[in-house]
Formats: structure tokens, sequence, C-alpha cells
């Protein structure tokens, strides 16, 4: 799927109508728009979206001021009783449906009263025309239309901010992986339909009411609990929200910091950002050997307790060699055979002689050793390095809590360098700053008691689950006493049994997911990664934390570059990409807005490679497309677009590059 | 093994007992104290089995609920399954085919004697890092054992 033209119509800094051609060849996959910063680039990012979705996810940085998506000149200049419209339309073709075309349009208008007053509309309007045959028509159900095209879930895989990017793995890491993994999965439908059985269960065991006053009782604690568990479920859902919006203040704050005027305050913000990476990075390390001294625990502790058995068995071993018994001299079969047929090798009839039948006997239970030679042999294999292992264990512990207890002792002194930097920023004598810090400070102590808070709400949404299960099966048990259940009890095993069928179906898909995207996003990085030589793996595990693994086995992530996080977050939004299995088309706004310069380039080298597939177009600032960028980029790109922004008539104009 | 055919397909646990092994596997008790915590039954099962032998502590079963399967063991689990029935015959003779079933009912009587004290070490010997009171006992053992590491065999006769 392809975007042919972007159409802005007195669409904020886009006054009258503009429209950018975008490539659609597939050799040079790449368009370029480049402008200053406040030139528009952003707000044709947020154009795609409001068209498609009726959002602009992209305002924060510049819309402080909440301006109106019309254009401020066209407002201005408005007569009474006058009406102004803005509106965006995109032209789409897509190449693997025989070039079907698509034409998206989402517009709003505002007039301006006899008062002088301008009055906006409520709602926007949206069209959605699509191809059929060799007509276009109007389609109706333009939700499932653009469904099918790219779902609100995942178009953040396709369409987002480059200066953003770098945060992806810096903020509410493991919730943002889990929610892109969710949303990537697209698990819905079968989230909707599991939701729809879980009532429906509910309902069926409700058709029996006064059957006995036992049933009543235990489905009026079933109707209580559900009632708590729903509160929870709300009260989780707020606190969950007021989290993320607490992060994205820090975030915001740091943001400041780091942009600041003053060159003190933001080197102060960057030691900070490195001497949080590296916290997290000890704190990582210290919960890894933390497991490491428990599972030496567990894995040598029962053979220290089984020592005197493990001495006893190698003893009795050695002393059969010892007297020759081991290895077998004699077969047990064949012991056994002569017997059975009542004849001695020396030609004794042993039916006969009962003492030549006695000694045969004697020799047979001494000869069942040539029946266990191979697993005496095995255990002893086994056996004997244990004496070993168990002799090391008090030397590998010490050296695991050693390792424990120095990286302790750094991680206190990290966090008293954290407060030493809190202090110098609130020192600083500029009113804002101090109060930047001082309320970061008071968010962080919000957002430790919200975690705090939200521990509490699992673990009592956990327990009112346990009690419903409980509950539900003394239901279960009385309701088979009544002759009604006879009627729906196979109603009710169907669906609990279509219940379980579809968590797990749900839990495997997911697992899928993650493990496809894990290899896919270790796969790109490690391929992409200039620093080859120093990282192993990527690793996300059942928690959906995100891992950064070294050659040394150590956990990095908290200390990667912002390039190297940039490298790492491409990576994984093109895993997510590809296993979302939707072919749209990619807009990437300030795609190295914060990577150095030395990096610059590497990254502009590598992008055509983890876009070749797409259409893309980058939306970049002149320090972003420098001559060399551009270069690099060349061969790629296909359409080349310069914002010129115009002050005195608040109006961008777009102009081929370099006119 | 060559005689895994002879292995039970399942090792039991006492009905009665069976809660502990899960509590400390997955309760969320377990959650904040237990060291199997989102381990397996078999690894708490073989801590228990060692306890059990430590103490001499063998509990014939009541009532059996077989939940462990025998493929989860390791070599050197079944190793040390076998070294103890080894040690409680005084013969070899039980890693015949035929008797090799009586190795892992033996197994099953220690562990269910090890459980409870097992059970009360994790979550009854009040606050403070159950890690270390483990390795504590462990490191007590190895001290007091050290004699016999120094190859004193112990021969039943």
């Amino acid at each position: 799927m392809k975007i042919q033209s972007i159409e802005l119509e007195n669409y904020r800094q886009y006054r009258g109508r503009v429209t950018v051609e975008l490539s659609c060849d597939s050799s040079k996959n790449i368009t370029v728009i480049q402008g200053v910063n406040g030139s528009g680039k952003t707000n044709m990012l947020n154009a795609v979206n409001w068209c498609l979705y009726g959002r602009e996810e992209h305002l924060s940085k510049y819309n402080t001021k909440k301006q109106p998506i019309i254009n401020d000149a066209e407002l201005r200049e408005l007569s009474a009783e006058q009406r102004v419209i803005a509106r965006v339309t995109l032209k789409m073709i897509d190449e693997k449906d025989n070039d079907r075309f698509y034409q998206f349009e989402r517009s709003i208008g505002a007039r301006k009263d006899i008062s002088g007053r301008i009055i906006f509309d409520r709602d926007s309007e949206f069209h959605a025309y699509m191809q059929i045959e060799r007509d276009i028509q109007e389609i109706q159900e333009t939700e499932m239309l653009i469904n099918r095209i790219l779902p609100h879930g995942v178009k953040s895989f396709f369409f987002f901010d480059g200066e953003r990017l770098d945060e992806f793995f810096k903020e509410e890491k493991s919730e943002k992986v889990r929610e892109a993994i969710f949303d990537v999965s697209q698990l819905y439908l079968l989230d909707r339909t599991i939701e729809h059985l879980e009532k429906t269960v509910f309902s069926i065991r409700g058709e029996v009411k006064g059957e006995s006053p036992k049933v009543d009782e235990i489905q009026e604690k079933i109707k209580a609990i559900e009632g708590g568990l729903e509160s929870s479920r709300q009260e989780k859902k707020e606190k969950e929200e007021k989290l993320r919006n607490i992060r994205s203040k820090i975030a915001e704050i740091e943001n400041k910091l780091k942009d600041c005027s003053e060159s003190v305050v933001r080197a102060l913000q960057c030691q900070r950002e490195s001497l949080e990476g590296r916290l997290e990075e000890i704190e990582k390390n210290i919960e890894k050997i933390r497991e490491q001294v428990t599972d030496n625990i567990l894995e040598i502790g029962p053979l220290i307790y089984c020592l005197p058995a493990v001495n006893d068995a190698i003893v009795q071993i050695d002393q059969k060699a010892e007297k020759g018994e081991i290895p077998p001299n004699i077969r047990h079969t064949f012991v056994k055979e002569l017997l059975e047929r009542g004849k001695c090798i020396c030609g004794t009839d042993t039916k006969a002689n009962d003492e030549a039948r006695h000694r045969l006997e004697e020799l047979l239970k001494k000869a069942i050793i040539s029946e266990i030679y191979e697993e005496i042999i095995e255990l002893k294999y086994i056996l004997k390095p244990i004496k070993e292992q168990v002799a090391k264990f008090s030397e590998d512990q010490n050296l695991l809590r050693k390792n424990i207890s120095s990286l302790e002792e750094e991680k206190a002194k990290i966090k008293s360098e954290l407060q030493e930097v809190s202090t110098k920023l609130k020192g600083i004598n500029v009113e804002e700053i101090t109060n930047l810090e001082i309320t970061r400070d008071q968010l962080r102590r919000e957002e430790e008691g919200l975690i705090r808070d939200l521990g509490v709400i699992d673990q009592r949404i956990t327990n009112a689950r346990i009690m419903l299960d409980k509950l539900q099966n003394e239901l279960d048990e009385e309701l088979k006493k009544s002759k009604k259940f006879m009627e729906i009890n196979e109603k009710l095993n169907l669906a609990t049994q279509t219940l379980n069928a579809l968590g797990t179906i749900r839990q495997k898909l997911i697992d899928d997911i993650r493990n496809t995207i894990e290899n896919k996003t270790r796969e790109y990085f490690l391929r992409l990664i200039w620093k080859k030589e120093t990282y192993d793996t990527v690793l996300i595990d059942d928690d959906y934390g995100i891992s950064v693994i070294n050659k040394l086995g150590s956990e990095c992530l908290g200390t990667l570059s912002a390039g190297e996080r940039q490298i790492l977050a491409l990576s994984f939004l093109a895993a997510l990409r590809e296993v979302s299995g939707f072919d749209a088309p990619i807009i990437i706004d300030t795609p190295l807005g914060r990577i150095s310069k030395e990096h610059k380039e590497t990254i502009a080298e590598l992008l055509p490679e983890f876009l070749k597939d797409a259409q893309v177009t980058l939306l970049m600032t002149d320090e972003e497309y420098t001559s060399r960028v551009r270069q690099l980029l060349s061969q790629k790109v296909g359409r080349e677009y310069e914002l010129c922004y115009d002050e005195s008539r608040s109006q961008t104009m777009v102009e081929p590059y370099g006119k | 093994m060559a005689s895994e055919k002879y292995f039970p397909r399942d090792l039991s646990l006492d009905a009665k007992n069976h809660e502990k092994f899960k509590e400390l596997v997955e309760s969320d008790l377990a959650r904040a104290l237990s060291p199997f915590y989102k381990k397996t039954m078999k690894d708490v099962f073989m801590y228990a089995l060692g306890i059990g032998f430590f103490d001499r502590k063998r509990l014939r079963l009541q009532k059996k609920v077989g939940t462990i399967p025998v493929r989860t063991l390791s070599p050197r689990d079944k190793a040390l399954i076998l070294a103890i029935a080894v040690f409680e015959k005084g013969s070899l003779d039980i890693l015949h085919d035929e008797n090799i079933k009586e190795a892992f009912d033996i197994a099953e009587e220690y562990a269910n004697g090890g459980i409870t004290t097992l059970y009360n070490m994790v979550f009854g010997d009040g606050p403070g890092d159950i890690d270390k009171r483990m390795e504590q006992h462990l490191r007590e053992i190895l001290e007091t054992q050290a004699v016999e590491l120094t190859n004193k065999p112990s021969v039943k006769s």
C-alpha cells in the first residue's frame, strides 16, 4: 500500500491547497521532506494521522497553546458570516490488489458569527472512497476499511517520531514492549470472544435460582466478588492511566532539562541519564547473580544432603572392582540357561545332583552383576563429579556473594551521585529549573506510590479470581444436585471447555509472536549495529523486559548510546512491522533527531536497508539532511521537498528540494 | 540409563503433602519467600528428598498422587536416587531391572519425610533471607562432613 499524495487545505501552517506527491517507485522508495523546526514537518505526520484516525498524536512539542487545526491566517482574515474549511486528503493505491485506488478525506470547518466570534464545528467529517471495478464508490464502513489497511493499534509502528523513538526503551520499557506485542498480535477479536463467553458462563449459572438456599447463597457471594473485581479492575485502569501521565510528565521535564539553554543543566541531565542507565544495569546484574545463588543452592543442596549415599555407592562399586566382580567374567543369562537345561557344562546333571545345582544357583546370584554392569559404570561416571561439585559449593557461593556486595556498593554510590545531581539542579539560580526539579522529585514519589498501589490491586484481583474459581466449583457441585442443572450442564461444559481452549490458544499465539519478534529484533540489531564485537544477543523475557546482552554475558541496555538505542528501536519496530503483516507506508519524523553527528551518517546509511520493502517518507530538519546524509540516501530517494515557512503570511510552501 | 525402561512413569507424592509441594512453587507467599517460586515440583522433590535422607526420615505414603513425571529428572537426579537406594539396601543389586522400582519408592518416602521440614524452613522460620539460611545450613553440613569428604568409607554391611 502506498500513498500517492497528501493534499493539505488550510491545515495548520498549510494555507490554501498544498499537494505533496510521494515517491511510488519501488526502486526509489524514499521521499524526503526537509524543513527547519516549526515549518510543518511534524504536522505532515499529524495530517496523515488526523485524516485516517481523527487524531493528531504528535502535537505536544510545538502546540503548547492548543492552536486550532484550521490555518491561523485564514481564521484571522475570515469575515463575519463566512466559513472556512481545513481538509486533508490522502490518495492511496494498493499495488498488491491490482493498483486498487483509495481516497480518504477528513475536514473540519469554522465560521465567524456576526459578533466576530469564531465557532468551530464540533466534529470533523470523514469520507472514504474505494475503487470497485472501474467505479469509485464511497464506503460507509470506514472503520472496517481503515482496519483493513492499517488498524489504529499498529499504526504507531508505521507512523512515528524519531525523537520519541530514542525514548522507546527508556521509560516504561516492558509496558511499552508488552503493549506493542499485544497490539501487533491483533487479539482483540479473541479477547472479545473470551469476555463474551465468560459472561455467558456467568449467566448460564445464574439461570438456576431458587433451587436451594445453598445455591442462592453461593450465587450471592459470586455476585459480590464480581462487583468487587470490577471495581478493582476499574481502579487499576485509573491508576495505570495516572502512572502513564506521571511518567510522560517526568519524561517531558527531563526533555526540557536536556534541551535547556544552560549548558550546566544539560550536562547534569545527561549525567543523570547515564547514571540511571548504569543503575538499571547494576540492578539487573544483581538480580541475575541472586538467581545464580539460588540456583546453586537448589542444585547442590540435595547433593550435599545425600553425600554419604554418593560416597557409599562409589565405595561399593570400587570394592566390587577390587574383588574382581566387575567387569563380570560370567554372564547371568548363561548360568540361567544351564539351570533351565538341567545340565552343567561339565556334563553334571544338575536336576539329580543337589550340590551342583546349589553351586550354579549361587553363581547365578553373583552373576546378576553382569546384567547391571552398564548401570553401575554409568552410575559411577555420574556420581564421581558430584564430590567435586559439592567441594566447590562454598567457594562458588563466596564468589557470587562477593560480586553482589561490590555491585551493591556501586549501586549505593550511584544513588548518592543521583541525589547530588538533583541537589545541584535545585540549587541552580534559575527559578524554572529549580521548579522543574522539585516537580520531578514529587512526580517520582507519586510514581513509586502508584507502583505500590498497583501491586496491591493486582494482588486483590488475583485473590478475587481464586475465590471466584473456588465458588464457581462449589456452585457447580451444588448445581449437579439440581434437575435444572442437567439441562444446562451441557451448555456449561461446552462454554468452559471453549474458554479453556481459547485461553490456551491466546497464550500460545502471544508466546509465538513474542518469540518471532525477539528473533527478528535480534537479527536486525546484530546485523546493523556497528560494534559487532561488543554485543551478543537481544532478549525479550516473559515479562516483556527487553535486554541487550554483551559478549561478557552482562545486560547493557541502560548504557547503550542514543544511536545504539535508535538502532534497537528501529530493529524492534521493523520486527513488529514484519510480524503485523500490514503492508502500509512508513512515515518517520526527525529520524536522526537525537543522534550524535558520528552516528548520524551510519544510521542514514542503514535506514534504506531497514525500510527496503516499504514506501518511506522521512521528515528531516536541515541539520539531519546534511549533504553527506543526502549523498548516502541518494540511490533510494525518489522525491525531495523543502518546506519554506513564510512567517509574515503564517504559511508553509512545499517546494522541490534546492529550488 | 540402560535400565530406564524399568523406571516408573511418575514420582508419587503423599496426597496430604501434595499442597505443600505446590505452595512452595506457585503460591502468593512463595512469590515473596520461596526460592522454589517459578521452579518445578521436581526441584522441590529433589530438595525434600535430600533433607529427608539427611534426617534419615522415611515416611510411607498413605495415599499416592502421581504428579512428577520421571522424565523431568536429570541424569544426576536419577543417579542420586539410585545412590540412596544402594546406600539403603547396602547392595548394588537394587539396580537390577525388577528391583529398580523400589529405588524410586525409597526416594518418594524420603521426599515425603523431608517435605514438612523444607516447608517449615521456607515459610516458618521467621523473617530474613531464606537463601542465606538454606546456604548456611548447607555450609554447616559441609563443615561437619569434611572428615567424611576425605574418603572415609561407610559401607553398610
